[in-house]
């Protein structure tokens, strides 16, 4: 598997007046699969197209995305899916209706959230795209649907799947309490139970989709676990946890302000990676009741580190050791600078090093921390160019948790 | 003494594609000396919000209507004694804040400053919360005045400012937070429950400090706003305001935001104050917090449902939590303001009010979405009552199910 990383770029020069140093690029392509850097109103050239209209910084984002992925030598037909960050809810109409402009007779799976903020003030939304270059005929894609149909969302004529399944890698639509026929919402009284609830339903759909596509929870390498308020964490982990069993994922937790609808109170994104007969490596098994010594009970097996084949996928990384202390406390530098030793040494142990990252996900709770915890993942990822996406958001697992780092990693050949 | 009601809106006035009608309000209501404002956020009154993405553009249209409506009220920007900023994200704080300072330079004032979720539309940027009072022939007395730019990484902010404002009867207090009086230095800077602790112990010996100085106590207190970063904070700063308020028992409103002027800050407290001057405020409905909060919610606090001081009447924040600490409507934002506007009803009665005395209402949602459900429901209690309005998209409020809280401050007429 050859990896190249198109349109490198450092980060002083996009973001003006800032300190930052960053080797980042615009996409990467290993062997079929495509990552880009999270597009927004920023043109190629960085400039910001229109501060004021999230319809219009979409068309940029998907304008870019659409030479990106052409110089990658593949297209907006290979996207797969589709994670959509909006700033404010009411931004989703025109938001939507251009990314489904773009994606017309593309059948995308898609993940949307409401962000506290983005990189700049005046970006309203961020794509992130996923795309495979299919080997030899289509996807199999189960249950096409068109958004239109999905209550509450008639003015979205966007088409979509539930589960796309290019052989190798699975890609799930964002899972929420939803029934499969998009009409019936299950737990809409915002109440712990309910969110429980929909964690459970989100679980039987997600096991029901997997198995339509002859797959299961033991190809499941990564979740991203999405929360409305911290005070459903506990109900919606023991759901997973008790649909996941022995399963063992890495995982990343993060509190969002919002859904596709104000009555979702969660939503779980899969990374899943057909194990074709060899057991996915599974590293630093841990049970969530250990790790948690606050008394949050999770009730969850999760891992530090997922191989699959060439993918290494990590546990989203924050300022605690791997063996569970609290590195700076108040300083998001130190907290960025202890997830990235935690990155190296996991990756590490996984067989891939962090040269083999071709994205980055960061996560912080304030704008103002941008600069100390850029500059840590500057330092460790010199000369790396992998792409990133950065979204500030409401909390992570724990109120002092000021950061946490998710990076995609695959080793070359 | 009656109360005025100037310059009349509609809360749906420039809410494009709005089908409901909203609530029929004033822009500034006026009680003898005592000018209450709906929060201006450079929307001109019954137009359409400017289309930009400037804050300060914003900001100098919503001071603008500020110095109207005070002049339009007999008052003029050297009356204001608070200024409660909104902000929709912690960026736009220079350039509002400096904006704002350039119309209320003639006087210092005392200011708290939250970062929320959202305003009553996409576009709006801040939202500034004024109040003022026509001052007597003795004046305003100021307390502490400091420059902003003087206080600690707030360096590009310069704002006159003060710690606490006296009226004669009302005491106007700055938002306390876990900084030193000095503005020398924050404590509990690590983000942790025992930080968040630490700084509502600081900020409310700091309230109290600045209380004495004024020749005023806890007892004084009416109500407080206690604004939240994180849920997970709450039980770790409620028992610290309720060891320090004792029996006090003001009412309360807690919500949680998204920030404040530092990132740090984990905890602002607002207080309001109005000088009991030997007859006590009578306080209604004093509870103890375990009997609200039946979801396990431990915060040892004792708060009223209402309290009348005066003419005044200040009242718990009010949800679908019945006064016997059952929730009403959950999943339906209707019905829990229904159950807030009856509970409004009520201690109105029980404070010797009616409807016809509110001179503010502020609805907190937890989604913008909720906000017209909400107001038709106000707007059916209230009918042409007319009061300010504010709407404010919050990150949340005291339970997770809770999708609208709504504050209603009232003064009796003669």
């Amino acid at each position: 598997m050859t990896i190249t990383r198109f349109r490198k770029f450092n980060t002083r020069d996009v973001y003006p007046g800032g300190r930052l140093d960053n080797d980042m690029c615009m996409a990467v392509r290993a062997g079929n699969r495509i990552f880009l850097r999270g597009q927004t109103g920023l043109d190629l050239d960085q400039k910001m197209i229109d501060p004021n209209d999230a319809g219009t910084q979409a068309e940029q984002a998907m304008q870019n995305a659409k030479i990106l992925l052409e110089e990658a030598g593949s297209s907006l037909d290979h996207v797969t899916m589709v994670t959509t960050y909006l700033t404010d809810p009411a931004y989703r109409t025109a938001v939507y209706k251009t990314v489904a402009k773009h994606l017309r007779g593309n059948h995308t799976v898609g993940t949307g959230l409401v962000v506290k903020g983005l990189a700049m003030p005046d970006m309203k939304v961020e794509i992130d795209l996923e795309a495979y270059i299919p080997t030899s005929g289509e996807f199999k894609k189960y249950r096409l649907m068109n958004s239109k149909d999905w209550y509450g969302q008639a003015d979205i004529n966007r088409d979509s799947a539930w589960l796309i399944d290019t052989g190798d890698e699975i890609f799930l639509r964002g899972q929420t309490g939803t029934e499969f026929d998009g009409k019936t919402m299950h737990g809409t009284g915002f109440t712990v139970e309910d969110a429980g609830k929909q964690a459970d339903k989100a679980m039987q759909n997600a096991r029901g989709l997997l198995e339509e596509a002859g797959a299961s929870f033991d190809d499941v390498c990564r979740t991203r676990i999405y929360i409305a308020d911290r005070a459903y964490r506990e109900p919606v982990y023991q759901a997973i946890g008790k649909h996941f069993g022995d399963t063992y994922p890495c995982s990343t937790g993060l509190i969002m302000r919002g859904f596709a609808r104000p009555e979702i109170l969660f939503e779980i994104d899969m990374s899943i990676v057909r194990t074709n007969g060899t057991p996915h490596q599974r590293f630093r098994k841990f049970h969530t009741d250990n790790e948690y010594k606050d008394g949050q009970q999770l009730g969850m097996k999760f891992c530090k580190a997922v191989r699959a084949g060439n993918r290494v996928f990590l546990r989203g990384q924050t300022g605690g050791t791997l063996d569970g202390e609290f590195v700076g406390p108040g300083d998001p530098g130190a907290e960025a600078d202890q997830a990235m030793k935690n990155i190296k040494v996991l990756l590490e142990e996984a067989g891939a090093s962090l040269n083999d990252i071709v994205k980055v996900s960061t996560y912080i709770q304030h704008r103002d921390h941008r600069e100390p915890v850029y500059q840590q993942i500057g330092k460790h990822l010199k000369g790396v160019f992998p792409c990133g996406t950065g979204l500030i958001v409401d909390g992570f697992a724990k109120p002092h948790i000021l950061v946490e780092i998710d990076v995609d990693a695959i080793i070359p050949d | 003494m009656k109360l005025e009601r100037l310059s009349p809106f509609n809360s749906a006035d420039g809410h494009v594609g709005r089908t409901t009608p909203g609530i029929d309000a004033s822009s500034v209501v006026k009680a003898g000396n005592r000018i209450f404002m709906s929060g201006q956020t450079g929307q001109p009154i019954g137009g359409a919000l400017p289309d930009t993405t400037d804050p300060a553009e914003l900001a100098e249209r919503a001071v603008e209507s500020v110095s109207v409506l005070l002049g339009e009220a007999g008052a003029t920007l050297a009356d204001v004694c608070k200024v409660t900023t909104w902000l929709t994200d912690k960026a736009y704080r220079p350039a509002v804040y400096n904006m704002v300072n350039r119309s209320l330079s003639a006087e210092p004032t005392v200011g708290t400053g939250i970062v929320t979720k959202g305003l009553a539309l996409p576009g709006m940027m801040c939202n500034l919360g004024i109040e003022a009072v026509i001052p007597g022939p003795e004046g305003h007395k100021r307390y502490r005045e400091f420059d902003t730019a003087q206080w600690f990484d707030q360096n590009k902010l310069t704002r006159r400012s003060c710690m606490l404002v006296n009226t004669g009867d009302e005491i106007y207090l700055r938002g306390q937070t876990g900084t030193a009086l000095d503005g020398s230095q924050q404590f509990g800077p690590t983000f942790t429950l025992e930080d968040a602790a630490e700084q509502a112990d600081v900020a409310i010996r700091n309230a109290a400090t600045l209380l004495e100085e004024a020749g005023a106590t806890f007892d004084d207190v009416t109500k407080l706003h206690v604004y939240i970063r994180d849920r997970a904070y709450r039980e770790a700063i409620y028992p610290v305001i309720g060891r320090h308020l004792g029996t006090t028992a003001p009412v309360s409103t807690g919500l949680i935001v998204g920030g404040f002027a530092r990132v740090p800050i984990l905890f602002e407290i607002d207080m309001a104050v109005t000088l009991s001057k030997g007859t006590p405020h009578t306080r209604i409905r004093t509870f103890e917090t375990t009997a609200q909060y039946k979801d396990g919610q431990d915060l040892r606090s004792r708060f009223s449902m209402a309290v009348r001081a005066g003419d005044r009447v200040y009242m718990r924040g009010q949800t679908g939590l019945t006064f016997d600490g059952e929730f009403i409507g959950k999943g339906d934002v209707s019905a829990q303001a229904e159950q807030a506007m009856l509970n409004v009803a009520q201690l109105l009665d029980e404070a010797g009010a009616q409807a016809d005395d509110v001179c503010k209402v502020t609805v907190y949602v937890t989604e913008r979405e909720f906000l017209p459900d909400v107001e038709a429901v106000v707007a059916r209690h209230l009918g042409q009552v007319r009061p300010c309005y504010t709407a404010i998209v919050i990150d949340g409020l005291a339970m997770p199910w809770m999708q609208v809280e709504i504050d209603v401050d009232a003064v009796i007429q003669s």
